[in-house]
């Protein structure tokens, strides 16, 4: 049997004189959370749009069990990124109410009211948003705000689930409320779920691979023991050391 | 004779220039927004080369003078243009046609202008939920809802004061293409300031009410703002 993974190969990308990602190799596979963990800049933001298809790389390809999405056309690319769901660095916010703000993915898939009804108020009793589904998403808090992008993203039961540094700036009830989704979802589902951080806790908590995304490129990867007890490179050891604060 | 200052008067003309202006202002600006609506939004999403110059020149004719839409209308209307032969001239539908030309770059541009200020996350989020072409134009239609609202309510309010375009091309005949501006124009140079001065003040309201519409689909655009509102119109 194939395992269902997502794989990139050799990726690079530029925006301009920039080089951002400079011949990445990473692969995450189903049932468990990936971690790119890197400092700002890094090009984890950039990484995670490549791979929901939001980017283009310079070069390299993107493959899912073994199809390479890169060199497909448009609607090929909907098919697959249809089946992901991307949650980004900052919230984003429709000009609606909460329940409007988590629904719109299904609308979109074309489901119908009551599905939409069921399945969104189901997300939001999960989330503890429940009691905010009439109300208009700009008067959210922060951390209300990216617990109903979360919910966006989780409704959808993607089979590709990229968090992009889901809990920074969130106190410590939104960091655990998110992180306890997050698991449980994982472990419900078996997802891949690739989640990017400059937290080291959070990564330890969390993942069960860890990748070191450094100037571009892969430092060192490895499952989450070996690579915050026994790292190979320099530069994580100076990381994990606390040397270098990301 | 004596001078009296002019009354307020109702009789089936002014009903009928009144119902005549608004059916010209309407259909013209309905007709705008169907064409202008998915030019806005295109203009408003993609990049391409010479997209400036398009915006100079949408920008540009937002402030076409209408006496010179009036007159190119007409050339092109005459019996002798090239258009001639479609007898439109004098017709309520040049009339439409006038105001159709001027309406169609401010619902461009306003609508535009409307589509610019949504964030680029939000257009980039639609695409990562899988958004068709046509789905992600009607969640921009969505975002940018209010301002779209006001670009069309604002293409009425300046067809139905325009005149000098409709009073070429219509030609201000009674009964048939005269409008309350045109009418007034007339009345007024004809010493008849009852009639002219009920077009005017319908005139003045119809704006007035435009106005506030206005006023308020810009306090729905932010929640914040829209307590403000409340408290200036219930407050102290
Ligand atoms: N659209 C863009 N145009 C130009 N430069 C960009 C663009 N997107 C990203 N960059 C640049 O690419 C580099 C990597 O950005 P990216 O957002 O991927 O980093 P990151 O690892 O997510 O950082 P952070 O931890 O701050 O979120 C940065 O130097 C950024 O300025
Ligand atoms: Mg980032």
């Amino acid at each position: 049997m194939v395992i269902k993974m997502i794989r990139v190969e050799n990726l690079w990308k530029s925006y301009g004189e920039k080089k951002v990602l400079q011949g990445i190799f990473f692969e995450a596979e189903k049932g468990k959370i990936s971690c790119i963990i890197g400092p700002n800049g890094s090009g984890k933001t950039t990484l995670l749009k490549i791979l929901n298809l939001l980017e283009t790389p310079d070069k390299g390809e993107v493959y899912y069990n073994n199809i390479c999405l890169t060199e497909l056309n448009d609607n090929g690319k909907r098919f697959y990124i249809k089946k992901m769901a991307m949650v980004f660095q900052q919230p984003v916010l429709y000009n609606s109410n909460v329940f409007d703000n988590v629904a719109i993915g299904l609308r979109i898939r074309g489901l119908r009211k009551n599905e939409v009804t069921d399945q969104v108020n189901d997300i939001l009793k999960t989330l503890g948003l429940y009691e905010y589904r009439d109300k208009h998403a700009y008067t959210l808090s922060g951390g209300e705000a990216q617990r109903v992008c979360l919910a966006r993203a989780l409704v959808l039961k993607p089979e590709i689930l990229l968090l992009d540094e889901p809990t920074s700036n969130l106190d410590p009830s939104n960091t655990q409320i998110i992180e306890n989704v997050i698991k449980e979802y994982c472990r419900e589902e078996g997802p891949i779920v690739i989640l990017t951080t400059h937290n080291m806790f959070e990564a330890k908590k969390l993942a069960e691979k860890v990748s070191l995304l450094y100037n571009g490129k892969i430092i060192e990867e490895g499952d989450v023991k070996n690579f915050f007890e026994r790292p190979k490179s320099d530069i994580t050891l100076k990381f994990v050391n606390g040397e270098i604060i990301f | 004779m004596e001078e009296t200052f002019p009354t307020i008067i109702f009789n089936d003309e002014v009903i009928q220039i009144t119902l005549l202006s608004f059916k010209i202002s309407c259909t013209a600006v309905a007709l705008a927004t169907a064409i202008s609506l998915p030019l806005g939004i295109a203009l408003g999403l993609k990049d391409f080369r010479g997209k400036q110059f398009v915006l100079s020149l949408v920008n540009t004719l937002m402030g076409l003078p209408p006496v010179v839409v009036g007159l190119i209308l007409y050339l092109l209307l005459s019996t002798s243009g090239p258009f001639g032969p479609l007898n439109l001239l004098y017709t309520p539908s040049a009339m439409i046609l006038a105001q159709l030309i001027m309406a169609v770059p401010i619902v461009i541009g306003l609508s535009y202008s409307a589509v610019s200020t949504i964030p680029e996350k939000v257009i980039e989020q639609t695409h990562s939920l899988g958004a068709t072409k046509y789905q992600l134009f009607l969640v921009v239609l969505k975002e940018a809802r209010v301002g779209i609202l006001a670009s069309v309510v604002a293409a009425f309010g300046s067809a139905i004061s325009e005149v000098g375009a409709i009073m070429i091309v219509g030609g201000n005949i009674r009964y048939f293409t005269r409008t309350l501006t045109t009418a007034i124009l007339l009345y007024t140079s004809m010493g008849e300031f009852d009639i002219a001065l009920t077009l005017g003040i319908i005139l003045l309201i119809t704006a007035f009410f435009i106005n506030i519409f206005l006023t308020f689909l810009q306090s729905k655009q932010n929640p914040t703002f829209r307590r403000k509102f409340r408290r200036l119109k219930f407050g102290d």
